[in-house]
């Protein structure tokens, strides 16, 4: 493209002197040569000088580059000069400090999502070992957990079925997966706050991407939810009733809801590992979310207007029913799935922003 | 054509050099976060109030653990790390492994990482040495099929015999280290990072260690090893950098350094 430019312009300077006599001539030709030996190195920067720096480099280096390009905007003899080319322009869109700075922390966050993903013997090795702990001289080991979750269930049945005089049939198996999964989701959730706090000697030893461990705390709960979830065939026995196929539809809903849980548990073990009065709040919160999401009471008992507020307005509510209704035997509702799938979506954008920017401060909290 | 070229010549110079570290005015500043601070309610109360407690805030203690760090290693460099204690050696090792990342600065590391900084790192007592081999070595970036090649070296190596199928809370200390020595130095890193010079067992098994942990030396390309004794660093190292206060105070040769920093 320069040569373009330098050939127009000798083009129209050669014109222009055809009219003028040979000295003269020669003696400008000499000047422009000149001038254009001197403006080798074009005053602008150009654009590959600015590619962002690599990612694992120090906020403060991405602000001194930042400093040095506006230095470099100006001409270099200081001059004002003609306006700045198509090319500059584009870059400085982009290249405000923020968007820098955001660029770099998600380039990070993913790099740390997708190396964690990758290593998930580890994962899959330091969740069995927490659940093998439970094992360890215990003969029934994690199934104790299964064992009074089945008491609970049969209890919390037989006295809010009188209550709300539901039928034992629809009412059971209800209350058995929406407890079962409701324990996965509050454990999850829990558990995530101090994933980051309860690795701290591996984290501060060795440079393993800080999402094994918000993934070990899921993949544990999963094998766990794995044992609790032998309660629910043992109702739908007990009740006599059937299990459709349709029931396959919870293993998608499934994964939606475990991907929600994982962005969840991102964000707040990285707010836990900061404030560390936090899992006290988020306990209480998921008690009052025990309380309003249908676990324990049926939504059609909900009198008309009532439902809209605790059903269609409650995220969590939506997340359940993903992986419930298909266990009973209903459809779940488009609107479940738009929302559980918005918020994946949505959340995961926040969660791999602030991850990203707040990833190399972590072993500092700690 | 230039533009090729120019690839190329990065792409065989990259198979060259297999690691290096590179450190640019790096700095690490820890934040003191008493309990008051840590809490979400101080800080709601301190958005509320605005400026009043925003000054206590400012006035937060900051420790500057490392200050404008310049170095950079490369191929071949055997480096001890000098300083009394406090002096940031453990701060600038863990920087190294890439636990922590610089605050202010640039710390460019290429190259595969392994620290042996605490080599029981995660071996459970409640598991069986066999089980231990494989949590450890996953930890120190194995592969599982790589652990179940080496396997039968390890056992060996760590003359545990048939307790290897024990649980680890049942071995005397001196076992348990010689399983966490044996798995641990069966990694081949390009960077190995090391706080003392690892050494276990009775009379015996110390040459056996001893051997082993130059052989592991031997085949890294880069070792950084913070270390107290003057022999260690003659014998091993081939660069020593000094640090005092967070600061380089010498980085040269192992006999220049030594003689200024034990000072005979």
């Amino acid at each position: 493209m320069i040569e373009n430019v330098r050939f127009t312009l000798q083009m129209t300077y050669s014109r222009a002197l055809a009219h003028l006599d040979r000295s003269t001539q020669a003696l400008l030709f000499d000047r422009i040569a000149h001038a254009w030996h001197d403006s080798e190195r074009a005053p602008y920067e150009i654009a590959a000088d600015f590619t962002p720096p690599h990612c694992n480099r120090g906020r403060h280096s991405t602000w001194s580059t930042f400093r040095d390009r506006k230095k470099l905007e100006t001409r270099r003899d200081g001059k004002s000069d003609t306006p700045p080319s198509y090319k500059i322009t584009i870059t400085d869109c982009f290249d405000n400090p923020v968007f820098r700075m955001l660029n770099n922390s998600i380039t990070a966050a993913m790099a740390d999502i997708a190396t964690a993903v990758k290593r998930y013997s580890l994962v899959g090795m330091l969740g069995w070992q927490d659940v093998r702990q439970r094992y360890r001289r215990s003969a029934v080991g994690p199934f104790w957990l299964t064992i009074s979750m089945g008491v609970m269930i049969g209890t919390i049945g037989l006295v809010f079925g009188q209550i709300f005089n539901s039928p034992m049939k629809e009412f059971l198996p209800f209350l058995a997966a929406g407890m079962i999964l409701w324990s996965f989701i509050s454990t999850c959730v829990l558990e995530g706050c101090s994933s980051l706090i309860a690795a701290e000697s591996i984290i501060k030893q060795l440079p393993i991407p800080l999402f094994v461990h918000i993934l070990r705390t899921i993949w544990r709960n999963t094998l766990i939810l794995a044992h609790n979830i032998v309660i629910f065939p043992l109702v739908l026995l007990a009740v006599q009733k059937p299990l459709g196929l349709e029931a396959l539809w919870s293993i998608p809903g499934f994964a939606l809801l475990v991907l929600n849980l994982a962005w969840i548990s991102l964000i707040l073990s990285l707010l836990c590992a900061r404030y560390r009065d936090l899992p006290q709040i988020i306990a209480s919160v998921l008690q009052i979310a025990f309380y309003l999401t249908p676990i324990m009471w049926l939504p059609s008992l909900l009198p008309g207007r009532a439902g809209t507020y605790l059903l269609d307005l409650n995220p969590i509510y939506h997340l359940l029913q993903i992986v419930r209704a298909p266990l009973l035997g209903q459809d779940v509702s488009t609107v479940s799935w738009c929302v559980a799938g918005g918020m994946a979506l949505f959340g995961w954008c926040i969660a791999i922003i602030i991850y990203g920017l707040y990833k190399r401060r972590i072993a500092y909290w700690l | 054509m230039a533009s090729i070229n120019v690839a190329l010549l990065i792409g065989s110079k990259k198979k060259t050099i297999m690691a290096c570290i590179e450190f640019n005015n790096a700095c690490v500043d820890f934040p003191i976060y008493n309990a008051s601070a840590r809490s979400l309610k101080k800080r709601l109360i301190q958005v509320a109030t605005g400026g009043k407690i925003s000054s206590n805030e400012q006035g937060r203690v900051i420790v500057r653990a490392l200050e404008d760090l310049t170095f950079s290693l490369n191929d071949g460099d055997r480096v001890g790390l000098l300083g009394h204690n406090g002096a940031g050696k453990s701060t600038l090792l863990r920087l190294l492994s890439g636990v922590y990342a610089p605050s202010a600065g640039t710390a460019s590391i290429s190259g595969e990482v392994a620290s042996l900084i605490d080599i029981s790192l995660g071996i459970d007592p409640e598991a069986s040495g066999r089980e231990n081999i494989f949590m450890r070595g996953i930890l120190l970036g194995m592969t599982k099929s790589d652990i179940a090649e080496k396997l039968e070296e390890i056992i060996e190596f760590s003359e545990l015999g048939d307790f290897i199928d024990m649980p680890v809370r049942t071995y005397s200390s001196g076992m348990h280290l010689r399983l966490a020595f044996a798995v641990s130095t069966t990694i081949r890193p390009e960077i190995l990072i090391m706080d003392e010079w690892l050494s276990v067992g009775d009379e015996g098994f110390k040459h056996k260690a001893e051997a082993r942990m130059n052989e592991l030396v031997e085949a890294t390309s880069i070792l950084v090893i913070a270390s107290h004794s003057r022999d260690l660093v003659l014998h091993t190292c081939n660069r020593v950098i000094w640090l005092e206060h967070g600061k380089i105070k010498m980085d040269s040769d192992p006999e220049t350094v030594t003689r200024a920093y034990f000072g005979h």
